[in-house]
């Protein structure tokens, strides 16, 4: 068994791998900077110079496999699929579920929620509703991120209306749809912040 | 009184410049290492805190130091409050008045008058540099013990043991160089450095002392505790070394220090390698091409273009010295004795003797 690397003679000598190290940066300086001059000027855009992206004015798409808000899915008719069979709530390990369920008026509905509530503030985003749901009622595909902050308790929690009103927006405006309205209401929020108007 | 005075002026000159280059270099430390890494780098400081404004590119150029002047000045429990107070001063003076010996230039004409662009016409300029980038040390190694801070002390043991040794090489390095010119000023040796070798070649000290270069760039770079030499400040090692318990306008302060050193290291190097303020082929007088042409020129716009030399090799050398820091890693502490001592000084050595042979030879 080989323990340990033996340098070379020209390794051990120093000097050349000093120069060959600085090869390496220099040739990632000098390009770099080019790029970030013909940036300035206009030209050469989609060579990017550096691997960052300059969040928050860039952002990256969530994946397809992001977990993100909830949504409630909906019927060809625009009602709520869920049968309040309490099979979310049950699974919920953070208990952030609350279903009231009523009778539906038709009478081959049994159920229907008359309130459901997700609380994100106790929300853990695993995901075991989803998987617990025998209608495919609640999906996770909303690719946005929980909201981070707001003006009261009472803003982290998502209603039955908020929570099919995602469906709506994600049928309506793709997949961008519900990233855009977050940054508008964060940008909404900042006003109101600044104002000091609660 | 004239001279007095005009002395005065070149100094302030020379102190405001160094210092501005300082500050210019913590912000090409930080964007430039941020380009060759293919990162952005510093880009946003709003003013106040609040208002949405972006300077741009140049923020970190106004926004660091104001950050770091405004800062808290902590001093730590049980340690020594004059001694903390004093190290950064003892520290910077000495890294402020050593460059008062370069030449940036080589003489001013006006009027009657030529004025040497040098602060101080000092015949031991070599000997005074070498001196004032020796009590560096102190300021350290105060900052260390005075800090009452394991981390500091570390660094400070570290800093003293580095810097006694690398300082022999970097002497007997430019022992060589004396040999070669003949003598310590510093102004004298750029002057000696006009000539052409052969007609084309540039008669730089590098072309004389090659070895000493190399030398004298490690041990420098070694001065100047920068990496692969910062084992006294060492971030993974000892969190910041010898100004660990230092925040706000001390620890802004020794940054600064650093980069003086650099930019010391750098003037250095240009004036006893490089040719200081020559141009190749630029006299006194005019341009003199080979094949006995010759353009007379101004003796002011002469005397600029060889302060625009100089100043343009210092930057370049300054910049030389970011990139190495930026390529290489940091040694460990018995790699860095073992060269210092075992290869650099035996080397140096070497270089004085043969470089004693050559001038027998050549002048028999």
């Amino acid at each position: 068994m080989k323990r340990k690397e033996e340098m070379t003679w020209l390794e051990r000598m120093y000097l050349p791998e000093v120069l060959r190290g600085l090869t390496v940066t220099l040739f990632h300086f000098g390009r770099n900077l080019t790029l970030h001059i013909l940036h300035s000027l206009g030209m050469a855009r989609d060579t990017k110079a550096a691997y960052s992206t300059q969040y928050p004015e860039e952002r990256k798409r969530y994946p397809d496999t992001y977990r993100g808000s909830h949504r409630l899915t909906l019927k060809e008719d625009g009602a709520v699929r869920c049968t309040a069979c309490f099979l979310c709530a049950t699974a919920c390990p953070a208990n952030c579920i609350h279903i009231e369920a009523g009778e539906h008026p038709d009478p081959n509905v049994e159920k229907y929620p008359v309130r459901y509530e997700i609380d994100t503030l106790r929300c853990i985003y695993c995901g075991m509703c989803v998987e617990a749901c025998p209608c495919d009622a609640i999906r996770m595909d909303t690719y946005v991120h929980p909201r981070i902050w707001g003006f009261s308790r009472t803003d982290f929690i998502e209603p039955k209306e908020i929570l099919m009103g995602r469906s709506h927006t994600l049928a309506d405006g793709g997949r961008d749809s519900l990233m855009v309205q977050m940054l508008e209401s964060y940008k909404a929020g900042e006003k109101r912040a600044m104002l000091g108007d609660k | 009184m004239i001279d007095i005075a005009i002395s005065a002026i070149l100094t302030v000159f020379i102190l405001a410049n160094i210092m501005n280059l300082g500050g210019l270099l913590l912000w090409v430390e930080r964007k430039g290492s941020a380009i060759l890494q293919d990162r952005i780098g510093a880009n946003r400081a709003a003013l106040l805190g609040k208002l949405p404004i972006n300077i741009g590119i140049i923020n970190t150029l106004v926004a660091d130091p104001i950050k770091l002047f405004t800062k808290e000045d902590f001093v730590p429990p049980n340690a020594d409050k004059f001694l903390h107070w004093m190290a950064p001063i003892l520290a910077m003076v000495p890294a402020l008045i050593a460059f008062i010996a370069i030449p940036f230039g080589d003489i001013l004409v006006i009027g009657e008058r030529e004025i040497n662009l040098q602060a101080a016409n000092l015949n031991v300029g070599i000997l005074y540099i070498l001196g004032m980038v020796s009590l560096g040390v102190y300021g350290v190694v105060l900052a260390g013990w005075a800090s009452n801070s394991r981390w500091a002390l570390l660094g400070g043991i570290r800093a003293s043991a580095q810097m006694i040794s690398y300082e022999i090489a970097l002497g007997l390095a430019l022992i060589g160089v004396v040999m070669t010119f003949g003598t310590l000023d510093l102004q004298e040796i750029a002057r000696a450095q006009g000539h052409m070798i052969g007609g084309v070649l540039p008669g730089w000290g590098i072309f004389y002392q090659p070895v000493a270069f190399f030398i004298f760039l490690t041990a420098g770079i070694a001065e100047s505790k920068r990496i692969p030499f910062d084992l006294p400040e060492a971030e993974a090692e000892l969190i910041s070394g010898y100004f660990t318990e230092y925040s706000g306008a001390k620890q802004a302060t020794f940054m600064l220090v650093d980069f003086l050193e650099s930019i010391i290291v750098a003037g250095l190097i240009t004036t006893l390698f490089f040719g200081g303020w020559q141009v190749p082929f630029l006299m006194r007088d005019g341009l003199h091409l080979p094949g006995d042409i010759f353009y007379p020129l101004p003796s002011l716009l002469v005397t600029l273009v060889q302060h625009g030399a100089f100043v343009t090799k210092l930057a370049f050398f300054c910049w030389l010295q970011i990139m190495i820091r930026w390529t290489l890693p940091r040694f460990r502490y018995d790699q860095l004795i073992n060269l210092g001592w075992k290869i650099l000084l035996p080397i140096a050595l070497a270089n004085v003797l043969v470089t004693g042979l050559m001038i027998l030879i050549f002048q028999a």
